[in-house]
């Protein structure tokens, strides 16, 4: 019979192997910015009016973090800051296996540090866009884990997009006031 | 009162008094002198070397005995060291037992080896008449033995090889230094002379010179008077070094004598030896002179353990082995000072303050500041320049305010500052906090140093405690961690 080592004894070993990290183990991963590509077959940027870059953090099965929202000029995508308009907090967010869900609600006053009014964007469009979202919620399923991000968007009861994320080297937003740091209220009403 | 009880008082008080006086009066010298000395009395050594007897000088042909140097032939001078002996407050080192140190130096067995080499070397380059090659080599060997004082161990083989030196100078041609080297060689060995079969005539006159120049005009050679090099110099030891003349010209024979101290000072003692006196008189007259002049010893200097105190900074790191969440690490900064109070003993205090970095599920919302201070006593060990130290104490801790959460937004968002993080993540909402607790706990600590240049040392360390009570409850414990340290070696 094998005898296995005290549990505090592997809890001391694993947490020596682990000093000196900030995190261990894969329960991170997908935590970082996740930027729209519209690039080869992502036909979903061709008519839409926006894109999207995700600033994401997992803690195991949970999601959370926030979505920047840029509004488009043509077919291109831009993630310029002059093109922002709107920045909104991930809800209902889970990440099992290889599959990534989440939702943004445009229509609900939840951005975070932001007020729900559009006045801080200047955008061409942007005000309108979020003064009365043509979506109220937009749904995220997304696959794959540490390259690509591949699925879809569902706007409301709108047919399904197909959308592809690529990972990006930038600090992580944890918050909205940056983009809106004009406004006069601050806070969450999560 | 009546005077009968007066009168016994009085008789009591002077019979008291006169005992007190006669119990504090002083012991005679005699006494004091013979009696043994108390515990811890520091009694100065006096090393009596090996008699250099110069009397056979006076043979044409003395017999070539085969006596160790060690013994003497002379009572007077058995006599003297057995009289120098019976002084308790000295500590007397028999000839015999001077040899036998002089031969344990280490310096001996290497001086004798080069000595003997070098001394084979000049006689062969003198039987190949490269005489500059052979005075050169059988100086070295005469210098050589010399210095480790070989001339008592074996003065036959060292006056042997002054002679054979002496004998080459002449062929040279150097008169002077020839007879310097014949007279080095007569000193050390009175006996020395020319083998029957030796032809040249010369050398058996300049020798002779020597010889008769040495008996009408004695000279101790300038070793006799110094302080070996091979002896480290201490205050309380002392050299005594004899010779002993024959009767000349009317003249008894007598004992010569000095005393040699480290710091170079001499006392030169001479006993006549008349025909006559006892050996035992005139030895124990000249002991007593000599004692006479020999510091009477002190208390032994009392051993001061040197209290040694290292200091070392340097960085540390732990876990605490109890707790609620996946582990999870601290760094920061750690002094340790050590005191060593006896040879093998030490104190550690130890002073650490540390931050928390990040737990693989990142619950934990505020990093958490953490105080650790101990003192323990423990061993320690020398291996070379490294130094092995164990100690076991008391700890005591105050990790900062513990702050977790499980909520996904408090954990991704942050508690809410200056208007960021997530509004609703406060106490009793998405967080739980554990308020700065005081543990108190067993220390114990394991640690390697390795001395470096300059006083400076590097030490690793790796340390351990069990809390035992704390000021509320606590989740965390049982840290075990370790540090690296550069340190500096107070005296």
């Amino acid at each position: 019979m094998t005898r296995r080592a005290p549990s505090w004894l592997r809890a001391g070993l694993f947490g020596a192997l682990c000093l000196g990290a900030t995190a261990c183990g894969t329960d991170r991963a997908l935590t970082g910015v996740w930027q729209q590509v519209c690039e080869g077959d992502a036909s979903a940027c061709a008519d839409a009016p926006f894109v999207y870059k995700l600033h994401l953090g997992r803690f195991g099965d949970d999601l959370t973090g926030l979505v920047a929202r840029y509004a488009k000029s043509g077919p291109a995508a831009s993630f310029d800051t002059l093109r922002e308009c709107g920045c909104y907090l991930v809800t209902s967010g889970s990440a099992r296996a290889l599959t990534t869900r989440f939702q943004i609600e445009p229509g609900m006053p939840s951005a975070l540090g932001c007020p729900a009014v559009g006045h801080a964007f200047s955008a061409p469009g942007c005000k309108e866009a979020i003064a009365n979202p043509p979506c109220q919620t937009v749904q995220f399923e997304l696959d794959g884990e540490s390259d690509t991000l591949v699925g879809n968007l569902k706007c409301d009861d709108a047919p399904p997009v197909t959308v592809r994320f690529e990972p990006v080297n930038e600090r992580l937003r944890r918050t909205c006031v940056g983009a809106c740091r004009n406004a006069p209220d601050t806070g969450s009403s999560e | 009162m009546n005077a009968p009880r007066t009168l016994w008082a009085l008789t009591v008080v002077v019979v008291t008094l006169s005992a007190a006086l006669v119990s504090a009066a002083p012991a005679p010298d005699a006494a004091r002198i013979l009696a043994p000395p108390p515990e811890g009395f520091k009694r100065p050594t006096v090393l009596v070397y090996p008699l250099v007897d110069m009397a056979p000088l006076a043979e044409v042909s003395p017999a070539v005995v085969s006596t160790p140097a060690a013994q003497s032939n002379v009572p007077a001078f058995d006599a003297f060291v057995s009289a120098l002996s019976r002084y308790p407050n000295l500590r007397v080192v028999a000839p015999a037992s001077v040899v036998s140190r002089i031969k344990a130096r280490r310096t001996w067995l290497e001086g004798v080896r080069v000595g003997a080499a070098r001394a084979d070397e000049g006689r062969d380059a003198s039987a190949q008449v490269r005489l500059e090659d052979a005075t050169r080599a059988l100086a070295d060997a005469a210098r050589v033995f010399h210095e480790v004082e070989h001339a008592y161990v074996d003065p036959r083989a060292v006056a042997r090889t002054e002679l054979a030196r002496a004998s080459t100078l002449l062929e040279q041609g150097d008169a002077l230094e020839a007879n310097e080297a014949f007279v080095a060689a007569l000193s050390t060995d009175a006996r020395t002379r020319l083998r029957p079969e030796y032809d040249r005539a010369e050398t058996i006159a300049a020798l002779e010179r020597a010889r008769l120049g040495l008996l009408t005009a004695p000279r101790a050679p300038e070793r006799f008077t110094r302080w070996p090099a091979s002896e480290s110099a201490a205050a309380d030891v002392f050299i005594v070094r004899a010779r002993h003349h024959a009767a000349q010209g009317g003249e008894p024979a007598r004992l010569e004598l000095v005393v040699v101290s480290a710091n170079g000072t001499l006392v030169p003692e001479t006993q006549p030896l008349p025909a006559g006196v006892p050996a035992e008189e005139a030895g124990g007259r000249l002991a007593s002179r000599l004692f006479a002049c020999l510091p009477f010893g002190g208390a032994a200097p009392v051993r001061r353990a040197t209290r040694e105190v290292r200091a070392d900074v340097g960085g540390a790191g732990f876990v605490f082995l109890e707790n609620p969440l996946d582990p999870f690490g601290h760094v920061g900064a750690a002094v340790h000072l050590t005191t060593q109070i006896a040879k093998r003993v030490s104190i550690e205090t130890m002073a650490m303050v540390s931050n928390s970095i990040a737990d693989s599920s990142a619950q934990i919302t505020e990093s958490m500041v953490t105080l650790r201070g101990a003192i323990a006593p423990g061993f320690e060990t020398r291996l070379g320049a490294a130094r092995f130290e164990a100690h076991v104490g008391l700890e005591v801790a105050s990790p900062g305010a513990f702050v977790t959460s499980s909520n996904v937004y408090c954990r991704h968002f942050g508690v809410p500052t200056d208007g960021l993080g997530y509004q609703a993540c406060v106490d009793g909402g998405g967080l739980d906090r554990t308020p700065r607790r005081v543990l108190v706990g067993a220390y114990a600590s394991l640690g390697a140093s390795l001395d470096l240049p300059e006083d400076l040392y590097l030490v690793a360390r790796l340390n351990y405690a069990e809390y035992l009570f704390a000021s509320g409850s606590s989740d965390l414990g049982r840290p075990l961690g370790g540090a690296l340290s550069l340190g500096y070696q107070l005296r």
